[in-house]
């Protein structure tokens, strides 16, 4: 097991060291630092021209035990080794050869063996699955189920509401009938009394299919038909002339109501 | 049959007919806020007679009449009075102001500031006015004939629906027929001048008002005295009550009937009936006042409104439930 585990981490690390770059090596484009101990703490970065391949900035100089430590700044713009004494010089301009072959690298972006030809463009065959587009039309898409289901849930609800409504919905001549028996046992107070007149008055309204109208006109329209005015005005007797009416002519009023049946209503 | 109406009744009406051509519904609502002591607020275009009427009832029932054009500058001293320093004697001494009669014409009343409004409408309901630091009884009769033109708008003040209650009848007036507009031109044509200090101006339909009453005092309270008579049944209170329930509850209603509502239905009514010479009411009495009773004490909601819905509709609507 040791062996195994020995074995592993002595390849990890041999991979590891093949693929990192160099030490000294910087990135192209991209301003990195590093920090040199150098013999002397005088140097000054060199003038450069607009043409140079690399831009050196002195960022500090301080003292070390064996010297100055010099903090660089460097930004490669074409990949290849360079010295450092091509950019550095002495105070009063002499060239520092003293400073040897120390070099630093810039590294290239692209592997040393690409030849250069562009990532060629594969289209996708399902280009627009899965964007923000697609998103927005399926939510489209719900929303608009979405109302379709309301309604079509509304539709039915009503629809159902409308039977039962129309399955509930006595006529007038089935309402009045238990105001009729009612009253015609004298057992009708005043709030019943009233249900019936409005009840009689619509049920003739309804019957002789006056046109919408104001309903002052279509009382008086009531009044002048021979056989609604005579029940208008008998219903006047009974139900507001202080002296009411007698329970002959009560039940000669309500007679025709009584009957059972729709034919027997006049 | 009641005994007093033909005296009554009939003999005003032949009088305002000698001088107004139709009208009939606006004379006999000014005859039931006579009868029953409640205000009548007139709307109605410029040029209905609406000032020869209400002058016209006053010269024949003999009451004390008063007019006052309202104006937006009017101060509510204008029409309750004021105390004035009497500079002989030192001392304040009241003045009066056109309120204090039987019959006032309040022209155009929604000209007027809210305040001189609100000052009018709370001596209409009190029936009395303090001046200064004393209160003076108005004279009773005291009824309030106020006419509001629909038509212009601007610069006016509308009276809010607390104070339009206090009206009990709020009647729309509308054009007289072609053959009744006729008429007047013809009445018009054979007027011809008055004479006046030695000059001459065409004589109008005011002067054409005979001085000479009809019926005095005596005769209205009489009248007012059997219209208290007037049998109202215990269903027609509960259709009164039904009217003024379903107001407040219809769906396209923001403001509903107030209790004043039912009451003053109940009055007209009453009145109505004394007019048609019955002595008991019935729903053709109710059918008939509701417009004026209902429309100026209801408002409808914001979306009645945006649905184009008018309040005499939703009123009619109410109306055909009841009978």
């Amino acid at each position: 097991m040791r062996t195994l585990v020995a074995i592993i981490v002595l390849v990890h690390g041999a991979l590891a060291l093949a693929t990192e770059p160099p030490e000294d090596s910087h990135a192209l484009g991209i301003e990195e630092g590093n920090r040199v101990t150098l013999e002397r703490g005088d140097y000054i970065p060199r003038p450069l021209d607009d043409r140079t391949p690399l831009i050196v900035r002195l960022g500090e100089v301080s003292p070390v035990d064996d010297g100055f430590s010099y903090q660089f700044h460097f930004i490669g713009f074409e990949p290849g080794e360079y010295r450092l004494a091509d950019y550095l010089m002495h105070p009063d301009g002499s060239p520092a050869t003293e400073l040897g072959e120390r070099t630093f690298t810039v590294g290239t972006i692209l592997p040393n063996d690409h030849d250069g030809s562009l990532t060629e463009f594969v289209p996708s065959t399902v280009p627009w699955f899965g964007g923000y587009r697609i998103l927005l039309i399926a939510l489209g898409i719900v929303w608009i189920l979405g109302w379709i289901a309301l309604a079509w849930f509304g539709r039915r609800k009503r629809t159902v509401e409308d039977e039962v409504t129309a399955a509930a919905e006595p006529d007038l001549a089935e309402q009045l009938r238990p105001y009729v028996e009612q009253a015609a046992a004298g057992e009708l107070n005043s709030r019943g009394q009233a249900e019936l007149e409005r009840l009689l008055t619509a049920y003739w309204r309804d019957r002789l299919k006056l046109p919408q109208q104001r309903m002052a006109s279509e009382l008086a329209a009531l009044r002048k038909h021979p056989e609604a005015g005579g029940l208008i005005q008998a219903l006047e007797r009974w139900l507001h002339h202080p002296d009411g009416a007698s329970d002959d002519e009560i039940e000669s009023l309500l007679a025709p109501y009584r009957t059972s049946g729709k034919e027997a209503i006049p | 049959m009641i005994a007093t109406q033909p005296h009554f009744v009939t003999a005003v009406r032949e009088r305002v007919g000698e001088v107004v051509v139709g009208q009939d519904v606006v004379v006999e609502r000014m005859m039931i806020a006579l009868l029953t002591g409640g205000h009548l607020l007139l709307l109605g275009v410029p040029g209905t007679a609406k000032t020869l009427m209400v002058n016209t009832v006053a010269k024949a029932v003999a009451l004390k009449f008063g007019r006052v054009q309202f104006t937006i500058d009017m101060l509510p001293s204008d029409i309750l009075g004021s105390e004035l320093l009497d500079q002989a004697s030192g001392e304040f001494r009241t003045h009066k102001g056109p309120v204090f009669t039987n019959l006032l014409l309040a022209d155009e009343i929604n000209r007027a500031a809210p305040k001189v409004q609100s000052a009018l409408l709370e001596a209409m309901q009190e029936r009395k006015v303090t001046i200064g630091n004393a209160s003076h009884p108005l004279p009773t009769p005291f009824l309030v004939i106020a006419t509001q033109n629909p038509v212009e708008q601007a610069g006016t003040f509308e009276l809010p629906e607390a104070q339009l209650d206090r009206f009990m009848l709020c009647h729309r007036i509308g054009y007289p027929t072609p053959d009744q507009e006729e008429t007047v031109l013809r009445r018009q044509l054979g007027m011809g001048l008055k004479h006046v200090d030695g000059g001459a101006v065409p004589k109008t339909a005011f002067d054409m008002i005979s001085d000479e009453p009809v019926c005095g005092l005596p005769d209205l309270i009489a009248a007012m005295e059997t219209v208290q008579k007037v049998h109202v049944s215990d269903v027609f209170m509960k259709h009164c009550v039904e009217l003024v329930r379903l107001t407040r509850e219809h769906p396209a209603m923001e403001l509903g009937c107030s209790p004043r509502a039912a009451l003053a239905i109940v009055q007209a009514a009453r009145a109505r009936a004394f007019v048609m010479e019955r002595d008991f009411v019935t729903p053709e009495d109710l059918f008939e006042l509701a417009e004026d009773v209902v429309l100026h004490r209801i408002r409808l909601s914001y979306e009645a409104l945006a649905e184009g819905r008018k309040p005499e509709d939703v009123l009619e609507e109410i109306l055909h439930q009841l009978g």
